[in-house]
């Protein structure tokens, strides 16, 4: 029963006292905190034994031991002490809280949580202290630069935007979903979409990577799996209530790309324009040289956010609860943009008095407003803010538009599409609305009884709903209605309306079984069963032509009767459905020998609605084993407290294989055939999807070998991780002849590895009573490998500026390599196939550059400081071996943007006879086409950034009573305070290989305040 | 353990019920043909698609950046110079090669399906179901047929070659075998493959536009493929045939014995005036009109249409790309009373005021400005789609053939085979320069029926000077109408022609002046995706 004993203590908090007696000399001493304050209650058990004894109020134990014998202390929320007993009677120990980068005493899947000493796999652990309280509208950029493995790169500066792309390990698909899965309290997740959820409610983040932990997850498990636990109640504590509260500061990072002023613009053009005998730009007059407009600031603001989050938590006898409200408000950098959120979460759980059955339920309701633009990244001048933020003319005054529609065509009429741009954007910010409201609730219910000491039924049930509304508005007197007004067009403005549900059902069901036999052999298992069935509907309409007597911003008032003119204001509507469904039935089974050795196997039967027949089913499996080898006999005298050695090995599936989420991607297996207007509005029938009967599972199976330590009562403490993953199956466009009808079909063919290593340490330099330093770090390296593709020359380019073969990364960049400006004529030069050199290469001299937007090294390191109830907290994330396309620069520093957008003072260095060392080639050079796509615009994307730092102080105890406060903690914290990267543009880190009028991430400067009664 | 064998049995019974959640049929999913063409009006229906598959946009667009058709327009930000669309730049990864393939092969997929679908439902089809299936089945074989002889004109490297490497042959039913790689046909194989679906065409009793207009296939549809097709191949033999074509579409038999509405008109070339109505959103659908894919006020979006290739939001407006100087400068020969002077629309030439746009500003002296000066006050607008279709501003109907193409592909026979000039008169085809005369004659605004020209081209001494007179005569007249790139390639060696020279002023930012007609790049590139796909593919010469 021993080791089943302490098992239960880990896993349930729930401290039993069970006294023993023994012989030779009796062990006193007390239990501190490293501040110096008793801890009552603590259980302190000596190691190998049943017996154990619990600290008095005054941190006071006492206990029969013998010399050699090791205790152990275990207090709830502080780290697990283990110290061997020495020739003194007297053995003080102090405990140290559970701090976010130490190794955590539990770790948390859907279907089992394991003391982490039996943990066999690679999970890292990031707990509610990391994630509480940061300025970030999103929980999951929380989490970069804290799991060492997981690239986490933000794609856009949108408050709560889900333009995240989060990578375990490497990229495990071409076409299919590369994200992990995500699950919340049990309920997978639809979707990567976090803008709703409250990072103050999540207790603890569970980050599964090997096989071993995520081939349980079977269908979905292939790429990780982020498991989420939110905060709950305490069974008999007393009411308390916390606030939590932040309030910050956004502005725009920097950029390097040397922009031109109006003075420098005018200098320019005058130099050029005997170099560039182009039908492109004029002089500026005298009124355009008195102008120096930064178009940044006229786009852009610094923003303000703030987030309270008020939680209650209380328990009874046999009820306890747990209530989170909380309010956010996080504009954003670009006017105009913003979400908005209100959280209510509640979790409830009781059990009877044998504790026999337990119950609980969650649930969390959440609703947030996102003002949007919608146009980043695209090409569009009278759309994307960012293009008129970056490149608009220096020389033009925003003051020239007066906030009419009409203004701004005269402005477009006067100074043409580039020029014209930023007005046309500024009266799109004023006529145009876009926003996103959503709903979105868990509920999920658990039961579990206990049908004997050895057997346990548990079903959970949960269900994700989420709905959302995209509402667009374009007033009546916009730029945008009045330039592109079609004739006999007598009323403006447009209103559009999505709605979308999405309802994703989900019910696991287990029997679980558990013993130990000799307190040696330990033997857990269990059955389960897993249905997951979704919904998905959406609607859609959209008006042209309002009536400005009844107009209203957002309200679609003074709809214009179609009858009117039917082809201008008749409305147009879509509707749509789709259904998903997964099954699963699967088993788990663990042995224990004497916390010493440890076996897990996993094997699981899945079936998709994306596969038919023979490949419906697909079969998933781990074994994942494990030695403790600190507690072996003879590790006794050693500095290790903890020293672990895992492996495991596995298969998982990825369903997902188009990344459509829950619901694309159906029936491919089969031809289909649609309806549709195709020709001269007569309505036609055709075939719309070519089949692919043989679709199946990708299959990704990991090999993982880890090493967990801890040296000299954890001061030095981490984890080193080695692993090999390989997709097989890998779903790929296949090219096919043109006789099939279209130039590629997705199948199964092909496969590649990701081979890395992955390292956390973390040591306090300095930990007595009234001061702590821990420095930590964590690395990750990771090749990426192309192993079988479906070509006979062993690569596939599809066109674009990144292709693979077989024997290198994915998305190698594969283009026309720049060799330098021809000091002759001023021309660019690539280096041919064979080697040489040429000014006019053909595709088939694109270079293989062996370089990608995949970070091949990435981590985090930083520092905690505590003394005397301040503490400071920094930490850097870096991602090193990026290279990405400044598509930026080349509309800063291409001659046919010269007199039409702002450039680059870089550009000044260009090619003429008297200056043939230039970095440019000549402004009329005949070859500058082949410069687009080519490496001259490749650029370094590493970056080192400085994260987050955070400065704050704790209140004692004795310093807040007079409040009748319990606790009282202020900060100040930064976000991407400063980047060090040879990258030019705002934001190093990016999702994208190619970066052009993004919604760049902001610095934020924030104020946060915890208050608990 | 009573309550454990509850449990097992539970699960069992789960087990056992949940297959819902992977058996899903999504909504309004079908997937068998038999269910989808069901009827001679379903079979119609997938017909009707496959115009809406045809790339003529990218032709014309293609065509228009790669000639000498364009110059860089006042609004231009680098839009098709920064691609090289404008510059000659011509690979295998370019765009319009793949629409182009994959378009026309795309189409020829669907059109092998509907045949088999056919066939299958004629052997239990009742008497009057099969009349229309045959009527359809006729019409499936004309555009497999127009399909080909598309893909032949683009990607044959030599026409003149019988030997020589063509297009992939399509005659069979493809759905799902993706290991099926088809390896390219000769020229001679190609041909005989669209003349024996042409032969189908007739055996079936002809197809016929029903009535609906030149934006369907009709039988001077069929007759404009052969004459085409014929022009291109340079024999005796091949203009023989031209010829004899080129008779049917003047004097049309009957189609159909059966069904005596079904009777065609023949063609004939319009006056200028009538002309420009061929352009716009509801034109004077007769003598000219041959084949034209239809665009109407619900095809894409508020802002598209072939106008959005110039033009970024309505003709004669902001234009990215406008006229390319050079061919202004032939447009403005036309009338030679007005030649050199500022735009007027009493220009008596119909081409000059079809072509050009009323909005453009033409400077005299443009040779002699400066860069900017050039650009701003030199504005050569293209006004040949007005774009007039309601709520579309640059959506147009596109033209594929018109009777003044046929008589002008009679023209090259005759200067093939030495009718160079001889009697030249109102409705005498026999020479070359009579057949320029009467469409010169046609064309002039003031006196359309008078049989004058505004003025004629003098020198048709020599074959060589009469290919050059009709590649000239193509250019004005077929100005953005996606021709001038193969009429390069038939015509340019045979005419003596430098090729496609731009303006000198056109092309100072870009070095970007002219493309010999030797070039390998007037044959376009097999696209990538097809060398990649395709293991028995073979590139064409240059790529």
């Amino acid at each position: 029963m021993r080791s089943k004993f302490t098992w239960m203590l880990t896993l349930c908090f729930v401290f039993f006292v069970q006294i023993g007696f023994a012989q030779t000399k009796q062990l006193s001493g007390v239990v501190r905190t490293e501040f110096g304050d008793p801890i009552p209650g603590a259980s302190v058990l000596l190691v190998g034994t049943n017996e154990g004894t619990e600290t008095n109020v005054n941190g006071n134990y006492s206990l029969n031991v013998k010399e050699g014998d090791r205790i152990r202390v275990v207090f709830e929320g502080y780290k697990t002490v283990t110290i061997r007993v020495s020739e003194s009677n007297i053995l003080n120990v102090m405990m140290i809280e559970e701090d976010p980068f130490a190794l955590e005493e539990i770790v948390v899947d859907t279907y089992r949580t394991t003391a982490k000493e039996e943990v066999a796999t690679a999970v890292s652990s990031v707990t509610s202290k990391t994630i509480e309280g940061r300025p970030n509208a999103s929980v999951i950029q929380t989490l970069q630069g804290q799991v060492p493995g997981l690239n986490i790169a933000t794609g856009s500066g949108q408050p709560g935007s889900s333009n995240t792309q989060v990578v375990l390990r490497g990229i495990g698909s071409i076409n299919g979903s590369i994200e992990p899965l995500y699950v919340i309290d049990d309920v997978p997740m639809s979707s990567s979409r976090f803008r709703s959820l409250n990072p103050n409610d999540i207790e603890r983040i569970d980050v599964l990577k090997d096989a071993g932990a995520t081939a349980v997850y079977g269908n979905r498990g292939a790429n990780g799996v982020i498991v989420i636990t939110t905060k709950r109640g305490s069974f008999e504590s007393d009411l308390s209530v916390r606030y939590v509260g932040t309030t910050g500061v956004s502005s725009i990072q920097k950029n390097k790309y040397n922009l031109m002023s109006t003075a420098e613009y005018d200098d320019f053009l005058n130099q050029a324009r005997a170099d560039y005998p182009r039908a492109g730009f004029r002089a500026l007059n005298d009124a355009q040289r008195a102008i120096n407009t930064s178009w940044t600031d006229v786009f852009f603001n610094d923003a303000i956010s703030q987030s309270h989050t008020l939680t209650f938590s209380a328990g009874a006898k046999n009820l306890a609860s747990f209530t989170s409200i909380g309010y956010s408000d996080f504009e954003g950098i670009l006017i105009g943009t913003g979400l908005q959120r209100f959280n209510v979460r509640s979790n409830v759980d009781g059990k009877n008095n044998s504790g026999k059955l337990n119950y609980g339920l969650s649930f969390n309701a959440n609703y947030s407003k996102s003002d949007m633009e919608n146009s980043a990244g695209t090409n569009a001048v009278n759309q994307n803010y960012f293009l008129g933020a970056f490149q608009a003319l220096p020389y033009l005054n925003p003051d020239e538009y007066l906030g009419t529609g009409k203004s701004a065509v005269d402005l477009f009429n006067r100074y043409g599409v580039a020029g014209g741009m930023p007005y046309m954007l500024l009266d799109k910010r004023r006529t145009y609305l876009f926003s996103q409201n959503e709903l979105k609730m868990l509920v999920n219910g658990n039961v579990k009884y206990k049908l004997s000491d050895q057997f346990t039924v548990a079903n959970h049930t949960g269900i994700d709903y989420q709905s959302i509304n995209q509402n667009s508005t374009t007033h009546y007197d916009a730029f945008n209605e009045l330039y592109f007004a079609v004739g006999g067009q007598e009323y403006f403005g447009r209103a559009s309306d999505i709605f979308e549900e999405r309802m994703i059902f989900n019910s696991t069901t287990s029997l679980r079984y558990e013993n130990t036999w000799n307190e040696l052999h330990k033997v857990t298992a269990g059955a389960y069963l897993e249905y997951v069935k979704a919904h998905f509907k959406s609607r859609s309409i959209n008006k042209r032509g309002f009536d400005p007597i009844f107009w209203s911003d957002g309200g679609s008032t003074g709809w214009i009767n179609p009858a009117e003119n039917y082809q201008l204001y008749a409305p147009t509507g879509a509707m749509g459905v789709s259904n998903a469904g997964l099954f699963s039935y699967f088993g788990v089974a663990s042995y224990d020998y004497d916390r010493r050795y440890g076996l897990d196997a996993t094997i699981r039967r899945d079936a998709s609605f994306r596969f038919a027949n023979d490949n419906r089913w697909g079969t998933f499996w781990s074994v994942a084993g494990r030695w403790n080898i600190d507690n072996e006999a003879f590790m006794e005298d050693s500095a290790f407290n903890t020293l672990k050695l895992r492996g495991s090995y596995g298969v998982s599936g990825n369903q997902d294989i188009l990344d459509t989420g829950l619901f694309g991607a159906a029936q491919l297996f089969q031809t289909q055939y649609s309806s549709g207007v195709v020709y001269n509005q007569e309505t036609g029938l055709f075939v719309s999807s070519l089949p692919n009967p043989q679709l199946q599972w990708e299959e990704i199976s990991q090999a993982n070998i880890g090493l967990d330590f801890g040296v000299w009562n954890d001061r030095l403490r981490g984890s080193v991780d080695v692993y090999k993953k390989q997709t097989d199956e890998l779903y790929l466009s296949r090219p096919v002849s043109a006789i099939n009808g279209s130039a590629t079909i997705a199948a199964n063919y092909g496969s590649m590895k990701n081979e890395g290593i992955e390292l956390n340490i973390a040591g306090d330099i300095i930990r007595d009573d009234k001061t702590r330093l821990t420095l930590h770090l964590n690395g990750a390296y990771n090749k990426n490998t192309v192993l079988d593709i479906p070509s006979e020359e062993g690569f596939f380019w599809g066109g674009g500026l990144t292709a693979y073969r077989e024997g290198s990364m994915i998305g190698e960049l594969y283009m026309p390599e720049f060799m330098g400006i021809n000091p002759d004529n001023g021309n660019m030069t690539f280096r041919t196939k064979d080697g040489g050199i040429t000014e006019d290469p053909t595709d088939a001299d694109n270079q293989w550059l062996e370089k990608s937007a995949f970070p091949i090294y990435q981590g985090g390191f930083g520092l905690d400081f505590e003394h005397k109830g301040w503490f400071l907290t920094a930490n850097f994330t870096y991602a090193l071996d990026v290279w990405r396309y400044d598509n930026e620069y080349y509309f800063f520093t291409a001659p046919t943007f010269v007199g039409e957008n702002n450039l680059s003072n870089d550009m000044r260095d260009y090619w003429t006879p008297d200056n043939r060392d230039a970095t440019f080639p000549a402004l009329a050079g005949s070859n500058f086409a082949n410069a687009s796509g080519s490496s001259f615009y490749l650029q370094d994307a590493s970056y080192l950034r400085l994260r987050y730092l955070s400065v704050g102080y704790n209140f004692k105890k004795k310093d807040i009573d007079f409040m009748k406060l319990t606790g009282l903690r202020v900060y100040a914290q930064a976000e991407n305070l400063h980047t060090w990267s040879k990258w030019r543009g705002w934001d190093a880190e990016s999702n994208r290989t190619v970066d052009y009028g993004q919604y760049p991430t902001p610095k934020t400067v924030s104020f946060g305040v915890e208050v608990q009664f | 353990m009573k309550k454990i064998f509850f449990s097992v049995a539970l699960a069992a019974t789960m087990l056992t019920a949940c297959s819902d959640a992977y058996e899903i049929e999504q909504p309004g999913i079908v997937t068998e043909e038999a269910a989808v063409f069901r009827t001679p009006a379903d079979i119609g229906k997938g017909i009707r698609t496959i115009y809406g598959l045809f790339p003529r946009e990218t032709e014309i667009s293609f065509t228009s950046f790669f000639t000498d058709e364009l110059g860089i327009g006042k609004n231009n930000s680098g839009q098709g110079v920064n691609d090289g669309s404008y510059t000659f730049l011509l690979q295998a990864g370019t765009g319009a090669p793949q629409a182009i393939w994959g378009g026309y092969y795309g189409s020829v997929n669907r059109l092998n399906r509907i045949e088999h679908r056919i066939l299958e439902m004629l052997e239990t089809a009742s008497n009057a179901d099969k009349r229309l299936l045959n009527r359809h089945l006729a019409h499936v074989y004309g555009l497999r047929a127009f399909c080909h002889y598309k893909l032949f004109s683009f990607f044959t490297p030599d026409y003149t070659n019988p030997d020589g490497l063509s297009v992939i042959k399509f005659h069979f039913l493809q759905t799902d075998d993706y290991n099926n790689f088809v390896e390219r046909s000769t020229v001679k194989e190609i041909v005989e493959f669209i003349e024996s679906d042409i032969q189908k065409v007739r055996n079936l009793g002809g197809v016929d536009d029903q009535g609906l207009g030149s934006g369907y296939a009709s039988m001077p549809f069929i007759e404009s493929i052969v004459i085409k097709l014929n022009a291109m191949l340079q024999t005796d033999q091949s203009y023989a045939k031209l010829e004899d074509a080129f008779n049917r579409l003047m004097n049309p038999p009957a189609i159909d014995p059966n069904d005596p509405d079904a009777i065609s008109i023949p063609p004939k070339y319009l006056d200028g005036a009538e002309l420009e109505t061929i352009f716009t959103a509801t034109p004077f659908d007769g003598g000219e009109a041959i084949f034209k894919l239809n665009r109407t006020s619900t095809d894409g979006g508020t802002t598209s249409g072939i106008g959005l290739s110039w033009h970024s939001a309505r003709f004669g407006e902001g234009a990215y790309m406008e006229m390319g100087r050079s061919l202004y400068n032939e447009l403005d020969k036309l009338d030679p009373s007005q030649q050199g002077a500022v735009y007027d629309s009493i220009r008596k030439d119909g081409r000059y005021r079809l072509t050009v746009h009323g909005n453009s500003k033409v400077a005299p002296n443009y040779a002699s400005m400066g860069a900017e000066e050039y650009r701003d006050e030199d504005l050569l607008f293209i006004g040949k789609y007005p774009g007039d279709i309601p709520n579309r501003p640059l959506m147009a109907n596109l033209w594929e053939f018109r009777f003044t193409d046929m008589l002008l592909a009679l023209a090259e026979k005759r200067a093939h085979e030495g009718n160079l000039t001889g009697n030249v008169a109102v409705d005498d085809y026999s020479n070359v320069e009579s057949i320029i005369f009467n469409i010169r004659a046609s064309r002039n605004f003031e006196d359309p029926y008078g049989g004058i020209p505004v003025t004629m081209p003098t020198d048709f001494s020599s074959k060589q000077a009469a290919f050059a007179r009709i590649l000239e005569e193509r250019r004005v007249e077929f100005a953005f109408e996606g021709h001038r790139y193969l009429d390069m390639k038939r015509l340019g060696t045979r005419a003596g022609s430098p090729g496609f020279v731009r303006d000198p002023q056109d092309c100072l930012s870009t070095g970007a002046c002219s493309l010999d007609p030797t070039s390998h790049r007037l044959t376009m590139p097999i696209p990538r995706s097809e060398m990649i796909a395709n293991p028995r593919m073979v590139q064409n010469p240059g790529y």
